[in-house]
């Protein structure tokens, strides 16, 4: 199959090496999630508009999102233990700093900058690609799984718990509290401290790795179908509860939809990372697709009722993060763990100008339109594209990664 | 932590179950911390009884918005809105002591209401909504 993973490496066993990658995951992932509480408080404790805070975090998505090839390219050559580390300290100081941010320059610089940094370097591309090299290939699509899941988790569970620090302790404290999540990514950063080994194979600079990417077709199609990934569920997440709200339904059934996406979306992630070790990775990612756009053809079709806004909820939310490990597991797969982090950063990057459209375009087509109905509409045809641009990837691991015959 | 280890050994399926007792122990162990800390959390949370303003009673659980809201009117409470939570109510009074008559009415619990807008929770890609569209502006 792919290149071999790294050796034992002392005291960094497999097992604790997945630990460790989860719990990395599920504070980045989680501490992240709740940002949006703290966009009233800080407003209101500073007398600014919301068009402050949104700013900021306008800058911090925007480096997220850029940032994440530069992080995987700095985890390859580097070692992800260091990039994490320093993304860690960034992103607990951005988080902790917001707290005592009094003018809109310095809320962009702390907010805005050092947590965008932050985020890139503690991302999922340099996790999962620090966990996909050091478990055996044939363990590699399982933990990529539930590395996934314990992202998807801590996006379940964190906003509950931000909002009880604002409620036990105040907002400026609770960011405190939240910086101190962030900051124990150093420590568990040491476990997946190293580089990727070389494998077998004819060995490589990143910049032959890029090129070798950039001329094959599986890559794009990888990069154009993950696009898609990105623009559904950001789209659904943002724009979902007014959908609903719009319909008649009460808000609060948006707020147990949205709960629902999650924790399905925990069980969904976990399920495709197994079933990827088992089937083919390609066909599972047209499944999911095809199943996400004749999911919402049925929603958008069907009249709306609060059963049928939950049953969505829970069917989108099996299929939400569940092309995370099988996206990520064909990089490796296809060019091998080597330089999985650059490669899978490029991927994600392009999940994030989807994220991006899905969440502008929704609004920018409700507010020309006055419905969402074009938005629902252009999300099954996005799925049905990537369906299709699934199908022909070519998932053999490329020669130079194929091991050699013994 | 043994048993779990033991589980990493090579056979297939042996390998494959270890993994889920794996996920499952992972998952665990992280509902029972975050479960602490939150309970701790909500403790610390708990308005005392004299606190008045905008607050957030939560009647026991199996109560519905009905019945919750009409044990916090059974108060001066003046209805602020429903939250997505049936038995819990958010409701406003600046007399003194008004949390502590949300409690002899029946809640369990009584917090500090915090603004919170569901529309303000960012997607996956952490974009406000308020910054790129109009349309959900109108949530407020």
């Amino acid at each position: 199959m792919a290149a071999p993973a790294a050796p034992a490496l002392t005291w960094r066993t497999p097992l604790l090496v997945i630990i460790a990658g989860c719990t990395i995951a599920l504070l980045n992932f989680g501490v992240r999630s709740g940002f949006g509480l703290f966009l009233e408080p800080i407003s209101a404790a500073n007398g600014w508009g919301r068009e402050v805070f949104a700013f900021a975090i306008a800058i911090q998505t925007v480096l997220w999102g850029f940032g994440q090839p530069f992080a995987g390219a700095m985890a390859d050559r580097y070692g992800s233990g260091r990039v994490l580390a320093i993304g860690a300290i960034l992103y607990a100081a951005g988080v902790a700093l917001t707290a005592y941010s009094s003018t809109p320059l310095m809320l962009n610089v702390t907010h805005g900058v050092l947590i965008g940094l932050g985020l890139a370097g503690t991302s999922f591309t340099v996790a999962l690609a620090a966990i996909a090299r050091m478990v055996p290939p044939e363990k590699r699509s399982w933990a990529l799984g539930i590395g996934t899941a314990a992202g998807s988790m801590g996006q379940f569970l964190m906003v509950p718990l931000g909002q009880a620090f604002i409620a036990a302790y105040g907002w400026a404290f609770a960011l405190i509290l939240l910086s101190l999540f962030a900051l124990a990514i150093v420590p568990l950063a040491s476990v997946l401290a190293g580089r990727a080994p070389e494998g077998t194979g004819v060995q490589q600079s990143l910049s032959e790795a890029l090129r070798e990417a950039g001329v094959q077709r599986s890559y794009w199609l990888l990069i154009f179908g993950f696009f898609v990934c990105g623009f559904h569920v950001s789209f659904i997440q943002t724009h979902l509860p007014a959908y609903i709200v719009d319909r008649g339904l009460d808000p609060a059934t948006g707020a147990w939809a949205l709960a629902l996406v999650g924790l399905a979306n925990v069980i969904g992630s976990y399920t495709a990372g197994v079933l990827g070790g088992r089937h083919s990775k390609k066909y599972l990612l047209s499944f999911i697709y095809g199943a996400r756009a004749a999911v919402i053809a049925i929603f958008v079709m069907l009249p709306m009722t609060e059963i049928s806004v939950l049953i969505f909820a829970f069917a989108m939310g099996l299929l939400w993060l569940s092309t995370v490990p099988l996206t990520s597991g064909l990089v490796a797969q296809i060019f091998g763990p080597r330089y999985m982090a650059t490669l899978f950063g490029i991927v994600f990057f392009s999940h994030q100008v989807g994220g991006f459209l899905g969440v502008w375009l929704g609004g920018w087509l409700f507010d020309a339109t006055g419905s969402y109905d074009m938005v629902w509409w252009i999300s099954i045809g996005l799925g049905v594209f990537a369906a299709i641009v699934h199908w022909p990837i070519d998932e053999r691991p490329l020669a130079r990664v194929a091991p050699v015959p013994a | 932590m043994s048993g779990l280890w033991r589980a990493w050994r090579p056979s297939r399926h042996e390998a494959m179950s270890g993994g889920h007792r794996l996920a499952l122990g992972f998952s665990g162990a992280v509902a029972l911390v975050w479960g602490a800390v939150f309970a701790l959390t909500l403790a610390r949370a708990e308005l005392p009884r004299e606190e008045s303003g905008r607050v957030v009673a939560v009647y026991p659980f199996g109560w519905d918005s009905r019945k919750a809201a009409a044990a916090a009117f059974r108060t001066e409470a003046r209805l602020v809105r429903d939250t997505w939570l049936p038995n819990a109510i958010e409701v406003i009074s600046e007399q003194p002591g008004f949390a502590g008559r949300l409690q002899d009415s029946g809640a369990v619990a009584v917090y500090r209401a915090e603004p919170f807008s569901l529309f303000t929770l960012a997607g996956c890609t952490g974009l406000p909504p308020g910054l790129v569209t109009r349309s959900l502006r109108r949530f407020g």
